[in-house]
């Protein structure tokens, strides 16, 4: 039966009309991850409405084929400008970019897409094979576990993003999480830090922070008042090293890709907290020499992330089929397609239209195959980007910062935010303190935020179930194993200096 | 020399086309709508904006785009719409039971009667329990709520919305408070129906009728004033078959259409009930209303007013009753029937 | 001024933005306290969250301090030393052209989003902005500026306007 039904998606997709389409919506997506501020979720919303009138399995295969671009897209901007194109690859500019400084960009790009290739390529495995099984697991997921998610998130990023002590890093994600405070809260709808002002009300967007933290410090750069600049060689791919590499690290890419469909499946935590996890996990399992090495130029940095956030493409179809529930931002504004489209995702969905879970499955399988293919092609222009002098290049991407914040909301606010969190940024930076875990606070704040409260409110503010209920005690006993660890550094450090 | 010159020619011809672009007919529509969602996709309310979009922008050969802005009961995204400018390409789309209850919860001065309103579809609440709860009829419900007050958990969208209001009905129908979990949306508060977190859930039939069905969650009633069948062999009581007294609520549910602040002009207002009159009969958007078991129950901009009127004032007086706000219905003009 | 130092005064910046997020969140807490809210635990009250962010942040920002203050032997004199070394980078910063010459290029791109994009239309104002602020950084002959700025504007309008059909402001 499900042969049946794999078959019929393939010869659906090899029909050239539907393969012309999943070509250029791939390379949409590819060029809308790759310019900062756009980001997958937007892809898609702006997709929906062209392919309304399509029929229905080309619309699917465009929708999902923009989803795939943009989620792998994004890595090309990051390692090269040391810019995130989408949330989803802030953790990769941390490893890519000093490779494109050292003139290995090529090789760090052929790592990024080949693992996104791969990662989408296993999470669809797992969608295929295991739905029913991962549906139940995220239901066990209550507003205390996704509270402790959030702060296990910003924890980590803290940690693997410091270079000098994990405290700067946990004082960015702190000041993130202070940051998405402003607005109404989601729970009283109490204006709170608002001060009267009706758009601070609605809260701060993640998009504008997100350019104005990573995109102004590197802009700045360019303004100096010397003309040398540093002409780095533009490089090739690589491929044979490339490949070696990743042969090399299958079982990283796996094990990313597990961690990407986990955190895809659980609602509301998308792309970006599965990269930042699977960039820490390959971090903290490697040798003790090689951990000093992440965050300079190790390929087995750019490796995990990528598999991880791609991978998370399926896991966050997941929910969407068998649940009517979005595994992340861009799934949300899948699943109003496919409602639209006639599909009814859901507890019914294998009753009804069965063929549907393959279909979609198939489709992004090979999404991703095209996405891979297209992201070297395009890439050995982009490429050529590094040459570009800055002084002309870096004032149009601020242009292209303007453009993805208005388009957010369509509203001027965001672009006066980018430019305030853009200060921010560089101040941040030049105070050393790591950008990402301010973001990843921002993103992860309403979560923490309103599950603590749901939480506190449902056990009558205690704080019992913490230490009850079986994932929360894994939870925990991670948060706690990896504070000890950092204060034990930071003892060590203290006594050897007096 | 030669660079001022330059910046000066470039910027008298920049200054040229600007004033060419104003001086330009306005005809309306002549750029892209904005719909603004105040809830996250995939709701019921982004789905059926979704649908009307779609169809009211073929008639009207622009694209409307749907924007989520969710956040707070769905004032944050209503709010924007409001305090933007009216030029006609800002509209809103939102359920009306948290629209109409807005002033009464603070968050504006404004009430209905200050926007035109095209009405589309009614979604009637319903009440279910996970699969594994004891309860298994509504009245069971209802005396384990009597016999626990304030225990009892609910789960909903959020403050002001449809299931809100079922709950309210219920706490009205058992004498007795439940306790209120809020969450950021139907889809979450779906999920946490399904995994057991909160012990009831009365939201609305089309986010659960799938679920019904498949058997993950099981209906005790509706809020519809009639029975109601979804699907071969499964008919959902209305509450009023087991309490009569109920029967004043009913119908309850969330009504959802199409909004803009009023102050249009009439020729842009003729323009959208036309759109608007075309989407309402478009088969996409009938199918998709009846997979949802939506009712379409359309009022156009002229009876809206009278609508709302009463069904307004049903709502805020049953939220103001259940003391689930403190500023009364009457400060804005709305009166009890 | 070296590493120490900026986090030295950066701690107390964070100390006191700490402060005020505690003292802020617990004065949402007083005002929901009442109605029409009634939120009266601590622990459910949206004020809960910043004020315990608030009180993190202070403990964090003390730590910094003392790290910064690490084999410090007189605390006294190497506080105010520590003030001294501020003092004196603002005094040098003040003559640095190369800071005047970014916080320029930093101004132009402020009337940009805040002043040029109210009036513009969008391509007016990129235009504007991209020529200005070539011309500025010396990124080349005034032409190849003016050339480059206008096929910039005109390949992002298209690829908005046209192929994503997204509005620009």
């Amino acid at each position: 039966m499900a042969l049946q039904y794999i078959s019929t998606a393939f010869a659906t997709v090899f029909q050239p009309m539907n393969l012309l389409v999943m070509c250029l919506s791939t390379l949409a997506g590819l060029v809308m991850g790759m310019l900062p501020g756009l980001s997958a979720t937007m892809a898609i919303a702006l997709l929906t409405g062209l392919t309304y009138n399509f029929p229905t399995q080309t619309a699917i295969i465009a929708l999902l084929s923009i989803y795939v671009g943009a989620i792998s897209g994004g890595c090309q901007s990051a390692i090269l400008l040391n810019i995130p194109g989408t949330p989803a690859s802030a953790a990769t500019a941390l490893d890519g970019h000093p490779l494109a400084k050292q003139g290995r960009g090529g090789l760090a790009i052929f790592l990024a897409t080949t693992s996104s290739f791969l990662g989408t390529f296993l999470s669809v495995i797992f969608v295929m094979t295991l739905t029913p099984v991962l549906t139940k697991l995220a239901l066990k997921f209550t507003s205390w576990e996704f509270f402790l998610l959030s702060i296990f998130g910003i924890l980590i990023c803290g940690t693997i993003t410091s270079t000098e002590s994990q405290i700067k890093g946990w004082i960015a994600g702190i000041l993130g999480l202070m940051v998405s405070m402003i607005g109404l809260d989601s729970v009283n709808t109490v204006a709170r830090f608002s001060y009267g002002n009706v758009n601070m009300m609605s809260g701060i967007q993640l998009i504008p922070v997100m350019i104005g933290l990573f995109g102004f410090p590197e802009i700045l750069k360019a303004f100096k008042l010397n003309n040398d600049e540093q002409v780095i060689p533009s490089s090739k791919f690589e491929a044979k090293e490339g490949f070696r590499l990743m042969g090399r690290n299958m079982v990283k890419v796996i094990r990313s890709a597990a961690i990407g469909v986990g955190v895809g499946i659980i609602p509301g935590v998308g792309e970006d907290t599965a990269g930042w996890l699977s960039y820490w996990a390959t971090k903290s399992l490697s040798p003790e020499e090689e951990k000093k090495t992440f965050g300079s130029g190790n390929p087995r940095g750019v490796i995990s992330v990528e598999a991880g956030n791609n991978a998370c493409i399926g896991g966050a179809i997941i929910p969407v089929l068998s649940l009517a529930v979005p595994g992340s931002a861009p799934a949300a504004v899948l699943l109003a397609a496919f409602y639209m489209h006639g599909y009814r995702p859901g507890p019914l969905l294998m009753t009804e239209s069965p063929s549907f879970l393959y279909n979609v499955c198939i489709y992004i399988a090979i999404a991703s195959f095209c996405t891979w293919l297209l992201a070297l092609v395009l890439s050995k222009g982009t490429v050529k980007i590094l040459g570009i002098p800055k002084k002309y290049l870096m004032p149009i991407i601020y242009t292209l910062c303007v453009i993805g914040s208005y388009l957010i909301n369509y509203n001027m606010f965001d672009v006066k935010v980018m430019f305030v969190f853009g200060i921010f940024g560089t101040l941040l930076t030049s105070l050393h303190f790591p950008a990402a875990p301010f973001l990843l606070g921002v993103i992860l704040g309403p979560m923490c935020d309103s599950n603590l409260r749901r939480a506190l409110n449902l056990s009558d503010g205690s704080l019992a179930p913490l230490v009850q209920r079986p994932i929360c005690i894994f939870f925990l006993v991670l948060i706690v194993v990896m504070i000890l660890a950092q204060l034990g550094v930071f003892k060590k450090l203290m006594g050897k200096k007096a | 020399m030669k660079k001022i010159l330059t910046t000066v020619m470039v910027l008298a011809l920049v200054a040229m086309c600007a004033f060419a672009q104003a001086a330009q007919e306005e005809v309306y529509p002549n750029k892209n709508i904005n719909l603004t969602v105040p809830y996250g996709a995939g709701g019921t309310t982004d789905l059926t904006a979704r649908a009307l979009a779609n169809a009211m922008g073929e008639k009207l050969g622009v694209t409307i785009n749907v924007i989520n802005t969710p956040g707070a009961g769905g004032s944050a995204g209503t709010l924007n719409v409001q305090n933007a400018k009216n030029d006609g390409y800002s509209l809103l789309a939102n359920g009306m039971l948290a629209f109409c209850t807005m002033p009464i919860n603070g968050y504006t001065d404004k009430t209905f009667r200050e926007w035109d309103i095209w009405i589309a579809t009614y979604a009637p609440n319903v009440i279910v329990v996970p699969a594994n709860s004891p309860f298994n009829t509504i009245q069971d419900l209802i005396e384990a709520i009597r016999q626990n007050p304030g225990q009892i958990t609910a789960g909903t969208a959020g403050i002001g919305s449809g299931g809100h209001f079922g709950a309210e009905v219920i706490k009205s129908i058992a004498g007795a408070d439940y306790k209120h979990i809020t969450y950021n949306g139907g889809a979450a508060a779906f999920t946490a129906t399904l995994s057991g977190e909160v012990q009831f859930c009365p939201q609305l039939l089309a986010e659960y009728k799938d679920a019904i069905i498949g058997g993950q969650v099981k209906a005790l009633c509706t809020l519809s004033d009639e029975d109601i069948t979804i699907a071969e062999g499964i008919t959902i009581p209305s509450i009023k078959d087991f309490y009569p007294e109920a029967a004043k609520f009913l119908p309850m549910g969330e009504v959802t259409g199409i909004l803009v602040p009023k102050g249009l002009p009439e020729s842009y207002l003729e323009k959208l009930d036309e759109a608007f009159a075309v989407a309402v009969k478009d088969k996409a958007f009938l199918d998709f209303c009846e997979s949802k078991s939506f009712s379409v129950n359309v009022y156009d901009r002229q009876h809206s007013q009278e609508f709302m009127e009463n069904f307004a004032s049903k709502a805020c007086w049953l939220m103001y009753d259940a003391g689930a706000v403190t500023i009364s219905p009457a400060d804005y003009g709305i009166n009890r029937l | 001024m070296d590493r120490n130092t900026k986090d030295f005064v950066f701690s107390f910046a964070l100390a006191a933005l700490g402060a005020y997020f505690a003292i802020e969140g617990f004065s949402i807490y007083k005002r929901v306290a009442g109605p029409p809210f009634k939120i009266e635990k601590l622990s459910l009250s949206p004020g809960f969250l910043p004020f315990v962010l608030g009180i993190l942040l202070v403990f964090f920002s003390v730590l910094l301090f003392i790290s910064t203050m690490k084999g410090e032997k007189d605390f006294g004199t190497a506080f105010v030393e520590r003030w001294k070394v501020v003092g004196k980078w603002f005094a040098d910063a003040s003559r640095n052209k190369e800071y005047y010459f970014t916080i320029g290029a930093v101004v132009i791109m402020f009337i940009y989003s805040y002043l040029l994009l109210s009036v513009l239309p969008f391509w007016a104002a990129s235009l504007v902005f991209l020529v200005g602020i070539f011309l500025y950084l010396k990124a080349g002959v005034w032409w190849k500026s003016i050339i480059v700025a206008v096929a910039a504007v005109v390949l992002t309008v298209v690829i908005f306007k046209y192929c994503f059909n997204a509005a620009l402001p």
